[in-house]
């Protein structure tokens, strides 16, 4: 589907409620990149002001979903879409699911910098694991950019490069895990510091996660063809022919 | 006056209209068949024309090996039209050579340059713009905030009127700091341009904090001075008679400079809001009453003063800094006055919102300086405002405070005759 305009419809309806889906589904993610880097920036610095405004920034995220689902249905009983605009629409409520996910990932990893400041006024960087946290962060930070900028430009081009990050957050966070385990064993009094880091891990690894979904949704609104369930194989083959 | 093209083409077709039909007359003289003659003449004449129009349609749509038609007033025609030509393609070529230089130009500047349809659409962006937003070429035509997403910049663009430029911490996932700015041109087209002004932010920011921590740090050393000066000043009998003028001048001296300390420190808090953050709404006009009655007992005997006030007349904003304003035009007022001469001060109202003005017949501000004024130690005569005891930030200060309650002061002048410093306040 290459589609650059949405004036493609006799009915002018359809082209404006399709394209402020469509603009509305980007600013709920400009929100969540924000959020991003908002606990990115909680995370670097110890900054538990900037980490309860994340969590207060949930709520306008949770909002957005609404607002966007609302439009969906208003689209679908009113103007019953097919094809490619019937994807854009599924696309659409997957994609708003995966980003209100996202956004309480995100709240997740804030909640980190307040538990850490509240117990005692440490630096969290001292913890195992720590650095590659912020890692798999950063790295997600990147994907759900490129997935956006892919879903603007309605172009499934960069699906690789996804995945390959994807692989490598997988690996960033096996090791994180191993390290975590060892200082388990080795300072079992840090046993509830230690929790809060594991938490904070599988967060930003769901992060990585949701990016793929949504970069998935893109593929199906632009191909029609569903990778969901497609084993490795299959899928490199699938986008290399893209 | 010498022939212009289409009369000598005129006249030349005459000619050959005269010559040729001569020639035909002659021959229907010979025969004696006038009238076929004629005919054959006018029919010869018909010929010649169509011909020489269905060469000119050829030459003139440019099928190749086409001539331009040669006889009569077609060969002028085609010179004007060809000349003209000429001229226009010339003109052309100038103009795309101008705007190419323009687009280079602005490709080549520093400054992120986007230009955007009445509904955000990317129409053109310069190379800064595309590695900053990271856009391509293709993006042409899609909608700026899909690509851009800070909800911030989101809702900066879709302001219907934008009059400030936005200050962005953080864009793109830089941790620099960019001004933003719209411009609407060109029929509904809007120009956005994004500058990297992380230095100079930064610096700004440095300045102002050194200013706060400097002033703050001098005050306490310039206290204990004080202090002891005028303990010494009080037991003046102890005191040699010597060290009493050099004593007295010591203590006026560090007054001043804890003045200047004071004003500077007012300055750097309303600069970083701690002052302005609680506005509500103040009886200007009992303020106003209050420092009537200070001033009167101050310069009652040695200036004519008039006090008009509107009463009731109120104004939203933040108390302790609007009454520095006041009294600070208020004492300058009376600071740069001659004795004897009159101050009149105004609080009034009218449909454009309200004012405070203070008009006096003072020494006046020549007009090169008055843009100057507001700057913090800028003096037009240094000399005399150093007798005169004002620190050098009345000004800046009132400028600080009306900024933040969006006014502005406007001053009229004259050397010699006198001011008018005045603000206009907007009232809902």
């Amino acid at each position: 589907m290459q589609k650059k305009e949405f004036s493609s419809h006799i009915s002018n309806q359809l082209n404006r409620n399709l394209e402020e889906l469509f603009n509305h589904i980007l600013e709920m993610g400009g929100m969540v990149e924000n959020q991003l880097d908002m606990a990115l920036s909680a995370l670097g610095n110890s900054d538990i002001k900037i980490a309860k405004e994340v969590v207060r920034f949930d709520k306008s995220i949770n909002q957005a979903e609404m607002e966007i689902d609302r439009l969906c249905i208003r689209v679908l009983a009113r103007q019953q879409p097919t094809a490619s605009d019937l994807r854009l629409i599924l696309a659409t409520i997957r994609i708003a699911i995966d980003l209100e996910r996202m956004g309480d990932e995100i709240c997740k990893l804030a909640k980190l910098v307040i538990k850490f400041h509240k117990n005692e006024p440490c630096v969290c960087a001292n913890y195992a694991g720590y650095a590659e946290l912020v890692d798999i962060t950063t790295r997600s930070r990147e994907m759900l950019k490129t997935t956006l900028n892919a879903f603007a430009r309605v172009s499934a081009e960069d699906a690789m490069s996804i995945l390959d990050q994807e692989e490598v957050v997988d690996n960033v966070y096996a090791k994180a895990c191993k390290d975590v385990t060892e200082q388990f064993k080795k300072n079992p009094e840090n046993v509830e510091c230690l929790l809060e880091v594991m938490t904070a891990l599988r967060a930003s690894e769901r992060l990585s996660d949701h990016a793929l979904n949504i970069m998935e949704s893109i593929i199906y609104l632009v191909q029609g063809k569903d990778v969901r369930n497609m084993d490795q194989e299959r899928l490199t083959k699938f986008l290399e022919k893209l | 006056m010498s022939s212009t093209p289409l009369s000598r083409a005129i006249s030349r077709e005459l000619t050959w209209v005269a010559l040729s039909l001569g020639v035909f007359l002659f021959v229907a003289w010979l025969t004696g068949l006038w009238v076929f003659s004629l005919l054959a003449y006018l029919l010869f004449y018909l010929i010649r024309q169509i011909w020489s129009l269905y060469q000119f349609d050829a030459w003139f749509r440019d099928v190749p090996n086409a001539t331009a038609p040669q006889s009569g007033f077609w060969q002028e025609l085609c010179a004007i039209i060809s000349h003209k030509q000429r001229a226009l393609e010339k003109r052309a070529d100038l103009q795309n050579n101008k705007s190419e230089q323009f687009h280079a130009a602005s490709m080549a500047l520093p400054i992120a340059i986007i230009s955007l349809t009445k509904h955000h659409k990317i129409e053109w962006f310069n190379d800064a713009a595309q590695t900053l937003l990271s856009i391509q070429r293709s993006d042409t035509g899609r909608k700026l905030e899909t690509l851009v997403r800070q909800p911030e910049f989101i809702r900066y663009l879709k302001q219907k009127e934008i009059d400030k430029p936005l200050f962005l911490e953080g864009f793109m996932g830089q941790s620099r700091t960019y001004r933003c700015e719209i411009f609407d041109y060109h029929h509904g087209h809007r120009l956005l341009m994004i500058e990297d002004v992380h230095e100079l932010y930064n610096l700004a920011k440095i300045r102002k904090d050194f200013v706060a921590n400097a002033s703050h740090e001098l005050r306490t050393p310039l206290t204990v001075v004080n202090g002891y000066l005028e303990m010494m000043i009080d037991m003046s009998d102890q005191i040699p008679q010597l060290w009493e003028k050099p004593l007295g001048q010591m203590h006026h001296q560090s007054l001043r400079m804890q003045a200047i300390i004071e004003d500077l420190l007012t300055l750097s808090r309303i600069e970083s809001d701690t002052l302005m953050n609680t506005t509500k709404v103040i009886q200007v006009s009992e303020m106003l009453k209050n420092i009537e009655i200070d001033i009167r007992y101050l310069y009652d005997e040695k200036y004519e003063i008039d006090f008009s006030i509107e009463e009731g007349l109120s104004l939203k904003g933040v108390e302790e800094p609007l009454k520095s304003v006041f009294t600070n035009l208020i004492s300058n007022a009376f600071r740069y006055t001659p004795k004897g001469g009159r101050v009149s001060i105004r609080w009034y109202s009218d449909s454009t919102g309200a004012h405070f003005e203070v008009e006096d017949t003072g020494i006046g501000v020549p007009n090169e300086f008055l843009s100057r004024l507001t700057e913090r130690f800028y003096r037009v005569d240094t000399a005399r405002s150093r007798e005169s005891g004002g620190t050098g930030l009345g000004l800046a200060i009132v400028k600080h405070v009306l900024d933040k309650h969006e006014s502005e002061l406007k001053i009229q002048s004259q050397v010699g005759k006198g001011s008018i410093f005045r603000c206009d306040f907007h009232i809902d």
